[in-house]
């Protein structure tokens, strides 16, 4: 009999938000970056922004280079959470076996 | 563990960021001792207000709402962590931001999280401590023995004293000031120096305002170098270099200061470069010497549209004066 099926974290584990998060969690990222790489418009950038801030994922910092703006990245709690996301993928991953066949 | 430090800004959260000190950290960023806080905003849309007042040309507005709506969230999930660890400084900008924030967490249910702060005047070997932002890593390290645990009775000061702050009238402030302060032991001194900032009755000018028409006229006459010395006159530290050269603008518009080339630049409201920046010269006007050796008073000649905490000096109002001989405010009727 099968176990409890591992639980993904629902914070990251959303299509855009996953991607998101590894942006995030590769290093500091501007919004415009991120919405370049994302192909996302500027209100659905911030609802998933505002969802990791949320639950403390995000860390932000003013950069003063020439016009001031803002980098983004996960925040020491985010980074740990992603990581326990990406292994929990990987666990689920190896877990699927493909099914013996019989031919 | 989940902890999450504020700070009063990114120079200390870079620092803790770099440190061997764990956890998650939510600058505060917001010059609160100058612009809009009205009374009866909650904390989001006090928040858009302090955006739209803080951003400009060199500071996007879309980019400003977004950084406040992010603090915001990360504030409101707080309660979440284990501890949350406040690093902040005597001076005014910190106490202020002390307020909002202790006022947030006195309305809030902190259920089993641990509401700790570290508010330091000194450090050890630094006898011009500014702030936390000039410690190094082992530095702010060190201060991790000085926590304390935020008191239901600092919280009741932090959220009566917000309220008074961001009340239309400044006499809420002294009667705040009349009363026991203790369990913020820097408050009273930063809102003593707060209420200077409101235009003196004899003179018309901020405290800030006299120092930098008082630097010009003993021949101190570059932007720079009118921002340090104006710190220097300063017992804690508090003004930023942007409200220093606002402050300049406005002795300029009020016909107290002249700027060569005219009209004054500066970042962020304009996106001069640097050089050019700090060529640009302040000289006193008649009217601005008219002031100085107290003929005259700027009263009329600041023409005064701008808010302190909860307080509008309007145009056409009747403006909040501060008397530091009477220590009371005067209400001075145009």
């Amino acid at each position: 009999m099968p176990g409890k099926p591992p639980i993904l974290d629902p914070i990251f584990h959303q299509t855009v938000r996953t991607r998101l998060a590894l942006l995030l969690y590769l290093g500091e990222i501007s919004f415009s970056e991120l919405k370049a790489a994302l192909s996302t418009t500027d209100g659905n950038l911030d609802a998933h922004l505002r969802k990791l801030s949320g639950a403390g994922y995000l860390h932000s910092r003013m950069v003063i280079d020439g016009r001031p703006h803002t980098v983004y990245r996960l925040s020491e709690s985010g980074m740990e959470a992603f990581s326990r996301y990406l292994d929990v993928l990987r666990a689920i991953c190896a877990a699927a076996v493909p099914p013996k066949t019989g031919r | 563990m989940r902890r999450l430090h504020i700070t009063n800004g990114d120079s200390a959260a870079d620092i803790l960021k770099r440190s061997s000190i764990p956890g998650d950290v939510l600058p505060w960023r917001d010059p609160m001792h100058h612009g809009p806080f009205p009374a009866g905003l909650d904390l989001a849309d006090a928040s858009v207000l302090r955006a739209r007042y803080l951003s400009g040309p060199d500071i996007d507005s879309a980019e400003a709402e977004r950084g406040f709506r992010l603090r915001d969230q990360h504030l409101q999930a707080s309660t979440g962590y284990d501890t949350i660890l406040l690093w902040f400084e005597h001076d005014l900008l910190d106490q202020l931001q002390i307020l909002q924030i202790l006022d947030w967490f006195h309305a809030s249910d902190l259920g089993d999280t641990d509401l700790q702060m570290i508010c330091i005047d000194s450090f050890p070997g630094m006898p011009r401590f500014r702030g936390i932002g000039e410690l190094d890593t082992d530095q702010i390290a060190t201060l991790l023995v000085q926590q304390r645990t935020v008191t239901e009775e600092a919280l009741a000061v932090a959220a009566s004293t917000w309220a008074a702050f961001r009340s239309f009238d400044p006499r809420d402030l002294l009667k705040c000031l009349s009363g026991d302060l203790d369990a913020l032991p820097f408050l009273a001194a930063a809102l003593w120096r707060h209420v200077e900032e409101y235009p003196a009755t004899r003179t018309g000018l901020s405290r800030t305002e006299a120092q930098l028409l008082a630097l010009v006229g003993e021949g101190v006459h570059s932007p720079g170098a009118l921002f340090r010395q104006n710190m220097e006159l300063e017992t804690v530290l508090y003004i930023g270099d942007w409200a220093t050269y606002a402050t300049l603008d406005r002795l300029c518009a009020g016909g107290l200061l002249s700027c060569d080339p005219a009209p004054f630049e500066f970042p962020p409201v304009s996106s001069i470069d640097h050089g050019a920046f700090g060529e640009q010269r302040f000289e006193l006007t008649e009217k601005g010497r008219a002031v100085l050796s107290g003929a005259g008073d700027a009263h009329a000649l600041m023409n005064r549209d701008c808010w302190i905490g909860g307080v509008h000096l309007g145009k056409n109002d009747r403006v909040w004066t501060w008397d530091a001989d009477a220590a009371r405010f005067v209400h001075r009727v145009p």
